[in-house]
């Protein structure tokens, strides 16, 4: 039997991101729009940036992005990880770069590199904001042109290893405060960053589910443990959502806590809302109440989009855009609308403001501090970027001061 | 009607609603409904969670009546229980019903609405679903939204967008410690044939008018609202149109 094999590029990450056992919609849905937009479109020559708090999943994420371009750019090479934190005294530029044998002291036979073990794949360096001034220096050659030179070695070699620098830190604030280079933030110039758990509404609820299911199993349950009921999904959610706890890694832990807890003598058949409850107060400081909090913020956030999506939800499937995104849209114009005090609101008034805005809008998002970075935000090809003369329209328009927006 | 509580049979009512609704249709043997539902062991939890019973050699729902408790967010139970009811609604459609009352109620008796008057509302619907034809039935949802938050009632707001408003201050208000019981939002789901439709929908405006009936000797503004929707059609997968 012929199995499906997918082609279309949103298939092949969510297979990606099965495989990764990533779990959660909102954050598969991010991931399909991200991988494709600053990897796959980019042919993986773009310096990646993946940014994330501590336990947000970037390992996995970075094992996405490798297959996603494995599997759609026909890259077969290896996926290497080097934690650069690990990499001090010299280490790093023998150990990415690799040396000839009597290179040095310890060089008793050639190494090829990690660089070179990567190409055709993918090259992560983790914990990026650790590599000392030296080390960003020779990273940034490195990432300039491809090419470098093992230690003990005259030739020069290249890789086309997708790169992937990972941060839990802010690294323009390092940037700020003089300890990582700006050229080489800069050089990174696809950006994913992870979202906190509590910013992934929709998927703590299945990650407690997995996580339950998954400490049953470690309990040695048989198929009979069901996990966790609706309404302690809905605690779990409520406490995450309240603690803005930002790590799946901590959630995890909590709720394993939640299910050894509830043993005691015998596994019950679902982890139900009493037995969740004290945990989730003890390690996450929840209180019920907190539910009522959680609910009112989302009616009034969510109530008056919901009730418009039953026509947003036709539109949104014939312009082939999510009714999230479309109808977020919606309620972005209406905004600009009413903020429309002292100019009549007619159409050429209003698409002249929203067009003007869209474009502002797009740098913001881009994250460009020059014009010349705003157009390498979308690729690095000419077809793909915007003219220098449109990035200067609206880097005035982003910049200039006085007038109306 | 029979009120399932615990948490699993909440759960397992929501995971296999269509097949419940299939099941007060006509009862089922035990392998058929296991192959609905995807396993005996299934089949086993329902049974033992209360939500079926066993007769004879079928199974059979516990109560020709659902009543749906929420478990989870309060915007998760609008959207997929309540919202679609209302949002069903058009005139011109037989099949959908709402009503909007402006009603004025003494204190204790608002207080009561959400447990006294919603139990006997569901009681009569319940009555009323138990009767057994040999006409066909589709699935008929009723979905009661009330408030104490009435200040806002804009004459010119068509049924459905005042439904909507008092279904949004109903939500805020059952999120909140202190305003939960001003306000309540139910939901409740049974079979019904074209007789026993009219039957329901008769008694959905005999329970409005029992509080109606309520001794007013004033002409002071109504401070509750109450809207009644519901929608009578067929299960998932088949027509949306009524039998």
């Amino acid at each position: 039997m012929h199995r499906h094999q997918p082609t279309r590029p949103g298939e092949i990450v969510e297979r990606a991101c099965q495989r990764a056992e990533l779990v959660g919609h909102d954050l598969r849905d991010y991931l399909k729009r991200e991988v494709l937009a600053k990897v796959l479109l980019r042919q993986a020559r773009d310096v990646v940036l993946l940014t994330g708090s501590t336990g947000t999943g970037k390992e996995r994420i970075s094992q996405v992005c490798h297959e996603s371009a494995r599997d759609f750019l026909g890259r077969r090479g290896e996926l290497v990880e080097v934690n650069c934190a690990n990499m001090t005294g010299g280490l790093f530029e023998s150990e990415l770069f690799g040396y000839r044998r009597g290179a040095f002291t310890s060089a008793d036979r050639d190494h090829p590199g990690l660089a070179r073990q990567a190409t055709g794949g993918t090259l992560v360096l983790d914990e990026v904001q650790a590599l000392e001034p030296r080390d960003q220096a020779r990273l940034l050659r490195f990432l300039g042109e491809r090419e470098y030179r093992a230690v003990g070695d005259d030739r020069l070699q290249s890789s086309d290893a997708l790169i992937i620098l990972c941060s839990n830190q802010d690294l323009s604030e390092r940037v700020q405060r003089g300890s990582f280079r700006r050229d080489l933030l800069d050089r990174a110039t696809a950006k994913i960053d992870v979202p906190p758990l509590f910013k992934r509404r929709r998927d703590i609820g299945a990650l407690a589910q997995a996580f339950a299911l998954e400490a049953g199993r470690d309990m040695g349950a048989d198929e009979a443990f069901y996990g966790l009921t609706r309404r302690a999904q809905a605690d779990v959610e409520a406490a995450v959502l309240t603690a803005q706890e930002v790590s799946v890694r901590r959630l995890r832990e909590v709720v394993r806590d939640c299910v050894f807890c509830a043993a005691a003598d015998r596994l019950p058949e679902q982890i139900e809302s009493d037995m969740v409850v004290p945990v989730l107060s003890r390690d996450l400081g929840f209180a019920p109440c907190d539910r009522d909090t959680i609910d009112r913020a989302e009616v009034e956030a969510e109530f008056d989009v919901e009730v418009a999506s039953h026509m947003v939800n036709d539109v949104a499937e014939r312009h082939n855009v999510s009714p999230k995104a479309l109808g977020r849209l919606v309620q972005a114009l209406q905004t600009l609308m009413d903020e429309m005090e002292d100019t009549p609101r007619t159409y050429r008034n209003v698409v002249e403001r929203t067009n003007r805005l869209s474009k502002v809008a797009l740098w913001l998002l881009s994250g460009a501090k020059t014009q010349a970075e705003f157009r390498r935000f979308f690729g690095q090809l000419d077809g793909h970027m915007p003219t220098k003369s449109v990035a200067h329209q609206i880097y005035h328009d982003v910049f200039r001061r006085g007038g109306h927006a | 009607m029979h009120r399932v509580t615990s948490e699993i049979a909440n759960d397992l009512v929501q995971a296999h609603l269509e097949t419940l609704l299939v099941l007060q249709r006509r009862p089922m043997s035990r392998s058929e409904l296991a192959d609905r539902v995807g396993s005996d062991a299934e089949v086993a939890r329902l049974l033992r969670h209360g939500v079926l019973v066993e007769k004879g050699t079928t199974l059979q729902v516990v109560s020709s009546c659902l009543k749906h408790d929420r478990q989870a967010s309060m915007m998760e139970f609008l959207r997929h229980r309540i919202l679609p009811v209302m949002e069903a609604f058009n005139e011109d459609l037989s099949f959908t019903t709402l009503h909007n009352h402006r009603l004025l109620l003494p204190e204790a008796r608002i207080l009561t609405m959400n447990s006294a008057w919603l139990s006997q509302l569901s009681e009569s619907l319940s009555e009323v679903s138990a009767s057994t034809s040999d006409h066909e039935k589709c699935r008929l949802s009723v979905v009661a939204v009330g408030t104490t938050r009435v200040e806002h009632f804009i004459h010119d707001d068509t049924p459905v967008e005042q439904a909507l408003y008092h279904l949004k201050w109903a939500a805020r208000q059952r999120s909140s410690s202190t305003e939960r019981e001003n306000a309540l939002l139910s939901h409740v789901e049974m079979f019904a044939d074209a007789h026993t439709h009219a039957r329901a929908l008769a008694r959905l405006q005999h329970e409005v008018e029992q509080l109606e009936a309520f001794p007013n000797a004033t002409n002071e503004p109504s401070n509750y609202h109450l809207t009644l929707a519901t929608y009578w059609r067929a299960t998932e997968g088949e027509s949306t149109e009524p039998c």
